[in-house]
């Protein structure tokens, strides 16, 4: 080998190698991060994927997944051309169309669709990844629908919520100022890699971090200073136990709490309901623990807490527990203050970067009105404080017609196997829809039953505008073509608005006339943001964000405190039963019987993260896969010696909905009686499982994270 | 200016005088070769008649005077030792030629046991040791005129030639005098598992068949006749039954000899600055503590280079000697380390058995005796390590990182307990 | 200037982000049966006084001083970088013999199913020269990965190091 064969080899880039490195991002995960990549391309090709050393995000880190990305982006299964349905929904045969029949036929069909019923009749749905969704948002109301809806009526938006109806405002974890990191359900080294770095560098400094957290973790191997292993669904009881060892050892910042906060009475007698010893037993710790953890946390300031997107509040009693974890950092001084949680509000997609875009106004500019969007009448909360479908109601809404019927989805990504009792989903949208549009990079379950399929392309084969912390803003450039004939999905919106004829400017007009709109005032236009590969210092950011404006200007609540007693609540019909108060119930509450229990004994617990994993989107990534080929569930090895299961073996998961048959692998760091289970596979889809019914009242969600089941062992054969 | 012979270049002839050469720039090294080859490999041999790699690949340090350009040796080629006076250091060239040295090492290698057996120089006949005799091989096969082949030995060497022949789809018989295959390595449950799968793959396999002589028709086929009266005939017959030491020129030299020149841990004789490597030597077995010759490539490379460093003032041990055979096949691998022929009756005998693995070991208190294990190939090195550091300390338990190896790898836990179970280092 | 590889436990998590660098860098084909030169290792082990250890590691060729896989190749496949001192090879003659793999104490060569022969991490030695980070190293986020020179690691005076191991399993060359 010459010397240069050996330099191609090795992927260097040169001029003499003819391998150019590109800046791109990794839409893989939830916009929250999207970490900067290096792409090494030649001929056109992506050869190799790298952190980007100078992005201000990620400084050169990359996860897991983002360093499979390359793998990702040339996956097999990738759509390669407008498809158009030629057998049964659900058959995965299609006949490729051009892109011009296939807009042709979705104005036409869509069209109809709001001649015959009401422009409602169409649901607009949107899964991962969601850099498209202003476009698409506004979209829908153009077309006069108000259904559209997201992944967020199941994942992150409950919090938001829960944080909204208490504080008027979310708060992230102050970790450079914190002497005391409270990781509730933290686990940076499985999701959110980039947090890891901050709970290092606290450590360092001799700050304590307390972890709790269902299962052991690299978390709690390696960060805890005291950690937790709570019984699953139990976090809102502990919460308030600790609330109460706050309150009666004078550990609670009782000026901050007369001076800032609503409700303290109320809620001071509901944490007296939850003593030590009652709650060591519900939460199965050991009360010195317990003990331990809250004095550090509470004494120790300032304290941060971290707060999970999902972890908590997929249990139908997780939107009482966040809130009442959300409740301790104003009970002990800690929200907006240095070192505790600070308010920091998203520029644009979730992420903040201390200026404002007009991404809300937007979306929401267009609002048609004229009906109520699913879900409204049975989520009242949700539906008070968020303005997208609660598609935990869709699948009864097909069935039943009721409010009004639903005859059209049109989707970018979207993924049944997001909602309970997928199969029961997929039946309905099959009998029940007269149309199916759906868009993906991959031909996936959801995919199979449109009748009309589209290419998207990813994100290196696009460009985008993305908001960093910091106060950056970039507009990536493509970095290879699209691959086959697949599109940018805002180039698909904007093109099938013009065969439309949507009456919308900016739709019209295109993506960077509608950014250009939305970042109006920021001091920069996308033509300024094209003239660099990388982030750049928007004019108009604030940074780092100042603490202490909720305590100066008031909360954005009704009363402009931090309601313990939530007053948005209390104004939702008492008929809903919604306590304004973060109360706790069982997170098994509706499947208590004696005979569930009897039938059903292990506590299920799905999604909870591994580092390879997001959802359903990696699973047929093969150098992902490969870290764990096989859909496989874990059991303590007490059960499983019980139960006579094998390592390795065949198991099947069931519960009164369905079952699935997976692996088993027996681990040491989860308690007797819980099952984990990762989902998002389709030939193992554990939501299928979960019950359409095992809701959060306060939020809709399901209870993904709590639910009962049964395991046995498959016979071969 | 230090003057030193190496008698003999192959595997550790060659790593002696590169180390040597390291260690001291202004060494003269004299070679002795009693060919004009440069050092090579016996195990290669197979390889180049199955066509693996390329004649030149036999000789990984390149020809000769590539070699000995390279570390700037003195050789000379065709010139056999045929005696050593380690009193005086003195060595005597055929024709009867003395040279004297500061310091000599013997690397001299072994050669294929060819017994005064009827027959055995018959054409047809072969034996596998030497380059000749896989080029012999390779252009009798490469010929076409072979349908069928006799191999007369289950070794080491008699396997990979059964597989030449397999792979070329050449119906194949293998015999062996003992009462199974793989003698000196396998128990009788493990050769009985491998001559299955030989049998699946259409190799006869006969034992306890002990060669009487070999009578050639007039057709030129080959039979071998069995002292039982067994007849066993073919085109072609490789005879692999084993290997001794080139030490014949030694036999009144009064150095210290077994089966090989006996050496310590810096592989000294019982002469000072006379020093012996590879596989004409007998090393300490660190298992029994007795010597043993054990010829591996392994051995020969790493012995060579503790010589060549002690024969340049240097203070260097050799401490792995440890009976290891791997046997690679036809898609099979069979490994054994250890002395199957230690293990006793009473000895605690660990045994496990699932589609991956075979494996059947033997312990004596917390000493390992023999492990044999079908199908690990990947895991070797670390089985290997496991029993050389249980054999330095009796007590000790695994590391972290090869237990978890072990594991990913499906090694029973009871077997990874077996090997010293785990501890937090 | 000689290279060492520097794996912390204590900032490992077994993510494998390692791996996925690793894969990217050597174009590791899993559908021809390849295996990547990385490993990482998620293990719960059960100890002697009942309690369980949590192991958490990414493994691939320690680089060891004096390699033993380098005596061990019969077609002399192996050999030192002089410039970085990675165990590096060129497999061309490799006869697939798997003798690396008996002589390496920690599973680092690996048997590529797709053309017979030995395959391993070569410390992405060209990268190296060219003055990049190993490919794993470079995709570890936590720091538990690192490749430093030989003085750097005298002067950090590391005990965590996998070389610790090597030293350990006496494969460093005394004196």
């Amino acid at each position: 080998m010459t010397e240069l064969e050996k330099k191609i080899k090795a992927k260097i880039p040169g001029e003499d190698t003819g391998i150019e490195v590109r800046h791109s991002l990794c839409a893989i995960c939830s916009p929250s991060h999207h970490c900067g990549v290096d792409c090494y391309v030649k001929d056109g090709k992506i050869i190799k994927v790298e952190g980007t050393p100078e992005h201000p995000y990620n400084h050169g880190h990359l996860c897991t997944k983002g360093s499979a990305l390359r793998n990702y982006v040339y996956r097999e299964d990738r759509i390669k051309t407008p498809l158009r349905r030629v057998g049964e929904r659900g058959e995965g045969k299609f006949e490729p169309i051009s892109w011009d029949e296939a807009y042709q036929i979705i104005a036409e069909k869509l069209n109809a669709v709001k001649e015959q019923y009401s422009p409602h009749a169409v649901a607009f749905l949107s899964g991962y990844c969601k850099w498209y969704r202003p476009i698409f948002h506004r979209f829908a109301h153009v077309f006069g629908s108000v259904n559209f809806g997201t992944d967020d009526c199941t994942c992150s938006a409950s919090m938001v919520i829960a944080n909204k109806v208490t504080a008027g405002t979310g708060a992230g974890p102050d970790m450079a100022h914190a002497n005391t990191f409270l990781g509730w359900n933290f686990d940076g080294y499985y999701s959110g890699h980039l947090s890891v770095l901050g709970v290092q560098k606290l450590k360092e400094r001799g700050g304590k971090v307390i972890i709790i957290d269902i299962r052991q973790t690299p978390a709690s191997k390696n960060l805890a200073d005291i950690f937790l292993q709570i019984n699953p669904g139990t976090d809102g009881a502990l919460a308030l136990g600790m609330a109460k060892l706050i309150i009666d050892n004078g550990w609670a910042d009782m000026d901050y709490v007369e001076k800032y906060t609503y409700g303290f009475e109320q809620y001071k007698a509901l944490a007296d309901q939850y003593p030590l010893d009652k709650v060591a037993q519900i939460t199965g710790l050991d009360p010195e623990d317990i003990y331990e953890a809250t004095k550090l946390y509470a004494t120790n300031g300032p304290a941060c807490t971290n707060f999970s997107a999902s972890a908590l509040v997929h249990h139908i009693n997780g939107f009482n527990a966040h809130r009442a974890i959300f409740c301790l950092t104003a009970l002990t001084g800690n929200f907006d203050r240095a070192g505790g949680n600070v308010p920091n509000p998203a520029t644009y997609l979730h992420k903040p970067a201390g200026f404002k875009m007009r991404e809300h106004e937007f979306r929401s500019d267009r609002y048609p009105g004229g009906q109520e969007r699913i879900g409204a009448e049975r989520f009242p909360l949700w539906n008070a404080q968020f303005d997208e479908i609660q598609g935990m109601d869709l699948l009864r809404q097909l069935e039943e017609d009721k409010p009004y019927p639903v005859r059209a989805i049109f989707a970018l990504g979207m993924n049944a196997k997001m909602y309970p009792e997928t199969d029961k989903l997929l039946r309905a949208m099959k009998d029940k829809l007269d149309f199916f549009v759906d868009t993906d990079v991959f031909m996936t379950l959801t995919a199979k039953y449109a009748d009309i399929v589209l290419p998207a392309c990813t994100s290196v084969e696009r460009s985008e505008l993305k908001a960093y912390q910091g106060g950056y803003l970039v507009y990536t450039k493509p970095v290879i073509e699209p691959l086959y004939e697949s599109k940018s999905d805002v180039d698909i919106l904007c093109e099938l608005a013009r065969v439309m004829k949507l009456d919308d400017e900016y739709l019209q007009k295109g993506y960077e006339a509608s950014l250009d709109w939305m970042m109006e005032g920021c001091g920069l236009t996308v033509a300024d943001l094209k003239k660099s590969d990388l982030p750049v210092k928007v004019p108009a950011a604030k940074w780092p964000v100042e603490p202490g404006k909720c305590l100066r200007d008031g909360f954005k609540t009704p009363t402009g405190k931090f309601e313990f007693y939530s007053t948005a609540i209390a104004a939702i019909d008492p008929k809903y039963g919604l306590d304004p108060l973060p109360s706790y119930y069982d997170s098994l509450a509706d499947q208590n019987d004696e005979e569930t229990r009897k039938n059903y004994p292990f506590y299920l617990c799905t999604g909870a993260r591994l580092a390879h994993a997001i959802h359903s989107r990696t699973h047929e990534t093969p150098w992902l896969r490969s870290l764990r080929p096989n859909p496989t569930c874990e059991v303590n090895p007490q059960d499983a010696a019980r139960l006579g299961l094998k390592e390795g073996g065949d198991v099947e998961l069931y519960s009164p909905y369905g079952s699935i048959r997976v692996k088993v692998r027996f681990t040491h760091k989860i308690k007797p009686g819980v099952i984990l289970m990762l989902h998002g596979y389709t030939e193992a889809n554990v939501n299928v499982l979960i019950g359409r019914d095992h809701l959060d009242p306060y939020s809709g969600y399901p209870g993904f994270k709590g639910m009962r089941c049964n395991i046995r062992n498959v016979q071969e054969g | 200016m230090k003057k030193i012979a190496i008698i003999g270049f192959g595997g550790a002839g060659y790593s002696a005088a590169k180390e040597v050469r390291e260690r001291d720039p202004e060494a003269e090294i004299h070679v002795y070769s009693d060919t004009d080859l440069g050092p090579y490999n016996p195990m290669l041999t197979t390889y180049y008649v199955k066509g693996a790699i390329p004649y030149d690949a036999m000789f990984p340090f390149g020809s000769l005077e590539e070699a000995a350009g390279r570390l700037g040796l003195k050789v000379h080629t065709n010139t056999p030792v045929t005696a050593l006076d380690p009193e005086s250091k003195t060595l005597t060239l055929a024709g009867g030629t003395k040279a004297q040295y500061d310091g000599i090492l013997i690397s001299t290698g072994a050669s294929a046991v060819m017994p005064p057996i009827p027959g055995l120089d018959l054409p047809g006949v072969f034996k596998m040791r030497t380059v000749e005799d896989a080029v012999e091989l390779k252009k009798a096969l490469d010929g076409g005129q072979i349908k069928s082949g006799l191999v007369i030995g289950a070794s080491w060497v008699g396997i990979k030639i059964v597989e030449d022949l397999v792979e070329r789809g050449i119906p194949c018989t293998l015999v062996d005098g003992a009462p199974w295959i793989f003698y000196v390595a396998a128990f009788e449950q493990t050769a009985a598992r491998a001559q299955k799968d030989l049998e699946a793959k259409g190799v006869t396999v006969s034992c306890n068949q002990m060669l009487d002589h070999i009578e050639r028709a007039e057709d030129g086929r080959l039979t071998a006749v069995m002292q039982g009266g067994g007849r066993f005939t073919a085109d072609t017959v490789a005879v692999c039954i084993g290997v001794r030491t080139n030490t014949g020129f030694l036999k009144d030299s009064g150095l210290e000899m077994g089966r090989g020149v006996r050496v310590d841990g810096h592989m000294r004789t019982n002469y000072p600055g006379i020093y012996a490597a590879g596989d004409c030597c007998e090393a300490v077995d660190i298992q029994s503590g007795t010597h043993r010759n054990i010829g591996v490539w392994l051995n020969a490379q790493q012995q060579g280079r503790v010589a060549g460093a002690n024969l340049a003032g240097g203070d260097e041990t050799f401490e792995a000697n440890v009976l290891v055979n791997l046997a690679h096949y036809l898609d099979y691998d069979f490994m054994c380390i250890g002395d199957v022929s230690a293990c006793q009756p009473t000895d605690e005998v660990y045994e496990y058995e699932d589609g991956r693995y075979y494996i059947r070991a033997v312990r004596r208190g917390r000493a390992i005796q023999c492990i044999n294990i079908i199908g690990s190939a990947d895991s070797n090195g670390l089985i290997k390590n496991a029993f050389i550091k249980s054999i330095e300390n009796p007590e000790a338990e695994l590391d972290i990182k090869t237990v978890c190896f072990l594991q990913e790898k499906g090694f029973p836990e009871p077997f990874i307990k077996f090997l010293g179970g785990k501890t937090l280092d | 200037m000689k290279h060492i590889f520097v794996f912390d436990p204590d900032k490992c998590s077994a993510c494998s982000s390692c791996v996925m660098g690793c894969m990217d860098q050597n174009d590791i084909d899993l559908a021809a049966g390849d295996v990547c030169y990385r490993k990482t290792f998620d293990n719960e082990i059960e100890l002697a006084d009942g309690s369980v250890y949590c192991a958490y590691l990414s493994t691939a060729c320690m680089h060891c001083n004096d390699a033993p896989c380098i005596d061990a190749c019969p077609v002399g496949c192996l050999s030192k970088d002089p410039e970085t001192g990675f165990t590096v090879y060129d497999n061309t003659n490799c006869i697939g013999c798997k003798s690396c793999a008996m002589a390496c104490p920690f599973g680092a060569p690996r048997y590529r199913k797709s053309d017979g022969k030995m395959v391993k991490c070569d410390g992405c030695n060209e990268r190296v020269k060219n003055g990049l980070q190993p490919a794993c190293v470079r995709a570890c986020t936590f720091g538990a990965l690192t490749c430093v020179t030989e003085e750097e690691y005298r002067q950090s005076g590391s005990n965590k190091a996998c070389n610790a191991l090597i030293d350990q399993l006496n494969l460093r060359k005394k004196g």
